[in-house]
């Protein structure tokens, strides 16, 4: 019975809300129905605080260095609702234009959510300075496409994106003509044709009208990679996403998935 | 040859501390210097702009604030460009949020200077919702009236007794996506996905989207389809809007920012890979 009932109800409304969506005539229950899940919506944030609350009182419990966080975790949490049922009270509503809460909210909450996120960028930064390294086929299309993307969707990119590229193609053929020197034969002649090649390319870039086009061209091609390539993926990630929440959704319907009764 | 290759090795072995200087003078010096640069402006922020340019004074658009201030330097200029044209062409605006609470503090901080700025009243040109969580319960609720999920504004006063609400509401006093002109999703989550397929899917209500440049590539598809007409992605978007405006905003500036901390990164990834190279051609 503890989990009939439960997967009994989620057959029954799952079902309902199915059937709502193609019947238009059903409008008002469907519409009740909504209102009633944001009241549930209401709730599960009660039962996220619980959790919440009760797991960093677990970590206080067992103590360690890391437990300061905990507390103030749990410090910043009371406090903060004391101010709000304190700002409620004076002003009627806790974000009132001149209630304190508002002002604690708007300098202290805002900059600390934003500033964390901020972080993200120098993190970023020394990651991709650390481990981005074209090792492999992917790696190395990636790192090539990131590059067009990342120059293509920032002003003057096109003509760094050129810069990137002569020296790129200096360095390469620079680098082959150099190892040419160590090797005799066939394998030296291979590598100096590489080397010059790699050098040639950058002829037709002497001619400033071609070096512009090819900066202009840039952020077209940028688009491109995002419009083709990415959507056609993209879509891919989306159909299967899709699919496999169909496939979840009728398991729990038929009360094969039984995880959230846990 | 030697000296080089020992020098690129060395260049692979940075202090983090000093790349995260680096990153912090990369960002900051373009703000100081307050620089503005041309740019191409994508397709799909034309397209955006066309679409609100179409509505005439007296349309209305809904707008949902999505997000929050980690989210903010890029999506905050969408909101604050896409209000000035609104209001310029004195369309009616109800702003909400339904996906975290801080989407509404920012979405009331814009909506507030822009409305300044344009000499728009509170409750007469302009309605602050506020915000509900309940995701597609929350859009689907809004289907058949607004006052299901909104009984009262966001400063709790009931939504029928302001005039902008009788003027949209018409006739019948009820207000739902019937009489939605454009629905703008300025979204930093995974919401802006179901007000697609739950909204613009099912009450056909023409929309557009702000993303952040994180999300913003799961939106050309909808883009492409004609889902949404269209598409401001990220810091470019609102910086392309801006310029289609014909005003230098926070995310203009902002761009020139974007573009060095940009270089610096291809940069550092280009110095770790020749360092690599350079350790491996050592052996």
């Amino acid at each position: 019975m503890q989990t009939t009932l439960p997967v009994l109800l989620t057959f029954i409304m799952g079902t309902f809300m199915i059937l709502m969506f193609f019947m238009p005539q059903f409008a008002n229950a469907e519409s009740l129905a909504t209102r009633w899940t944001t009241i549930v919506w209401g709730f599960a944030l009660l039962l996220g605080i619980d959790s919440l609350i009760l797991g960093h009182l677990r970590k206080i419990r067992k103590g360690g260095a890391q437990s300061i966080h905990s507390w103030g975790l749990i410090i910043a949490f009371f406090a903060t609702l004391l101010w709000g049922f304190f700002a409620w009270w004076k002003y009627g509503n806790p974000f009132a234009p001149q209630s304190s809460f508002l002002w604690m909210f708007r300098y202290v909450y805002l900059p600390l959510d934003a500033t964390m996120f901020a972080l993200l960028a120098f993190f970023i930064a020394s990651a991709a300075y650390r481990a981005f390294r074209a090792r492999s086929m992917e790696s190395t299309l990636l790192l090539i496409a990131a590059t067009i993307v990342m120059m293509g969707r920032v002003p003057l990119g096109g003509a760094v994106f050129v810069a990137f590229f002569v020296a790129f193609m200096l360095m390469i053929g620079t680098y082959m003509l150099y190892e040419s020197t160590r090797y005799t034969g066939f394998d030296r002649f291979i590598r100096i044709i590489i080397g010059l090649l790699f050098i040639g390319v950058l002829i037709p870039l002497m001619n400033p009208s071609y070096a512009k086009s090819f900066a202009n061209f840039i952020p077209g091609f940028a688009d491109w990679v995002m419009q083709v390539p990415n959507t056609a993926g993209q879509r891919g990630i989306a159909l299967g996403l899709l699919l496999g929440g169909i496939a979840f959704s009728l398991r729990v319907l038929f009360g094969i998935e039984r995880g959230y009764l846990r | 040859m030697n000296a080089a290759v020992r020098i690129l090795e060395q260049l692979g072995k940075l202090d983090r501390r000093l790349i995260y200087a680096l990153v912090f003078l990369a960002t900051a010096i373009p703000l100081i210097l307050n620089i503005k640069l041309p740019m191409p402006v994508s397709p799909e922020v034309k397209s955006a702009f066309e679409a609100v340019d179409r509505l005439k004074p007296g349309d209305v658009i809904l707008i949902s604030t999505d997000y929050g201030p980690s989210s903010a330097p890029e999506t905050q200029p969408m909101l604050e460009a896409i209000l000035s044209h609104a209001f310029k062409k004195n369309v009616k605006v109800l702003l909400m949020t339904h996906w975290r609470f801080e989407g509404l503090i920012m979405g009331i901080e814009g909506i507030d200077k822009v409305a300044k700025k344009y000499h728009k009243e509170y409750g007469k040109d302009y309605l602050v919702l506020g915000y509900r969580p309940g995701g597609t319960a929350v859009m689907i609720g809004m289907a058949e009236d607004f006052r299901n999920i909104f009984s009262t504004d966001n400063a709790g006063k009931p939504l029928d007794s302001y005039p902008i609400y009788k003027e949209i509401a018409g006739d019948d006093g009820v207000l739902n996506y019937k009489d939605i002109d454009l629905l703008v999703g300025l979204e930093a989550g995974s919401i802006g996905n179901f007000w697609i397929m739950i909204v613009n899917a099912r009450y056909k209500v023409p929309m557009i989207m702000g993303t952040t440049a994180v999300i913003t590539p799961e939106f050309f598809a909808f883009y492409q389809s004609g889902q949404i007409e269209g598409l401001l992605g990220g810091l470019k978007g609102a910086a392309d809007y801006e310029t289609l405006l014909g005003v230098v905003g926070f995310a203009s500036k902002g761009m020139v920012s974007q573009f060095s901390v940009h270089v610096l990164i291809i940069l550092l990834i280009l110095l770790g890979n020749l360092s690599d190279i350079a350790r491996r051609f050592r052996g």
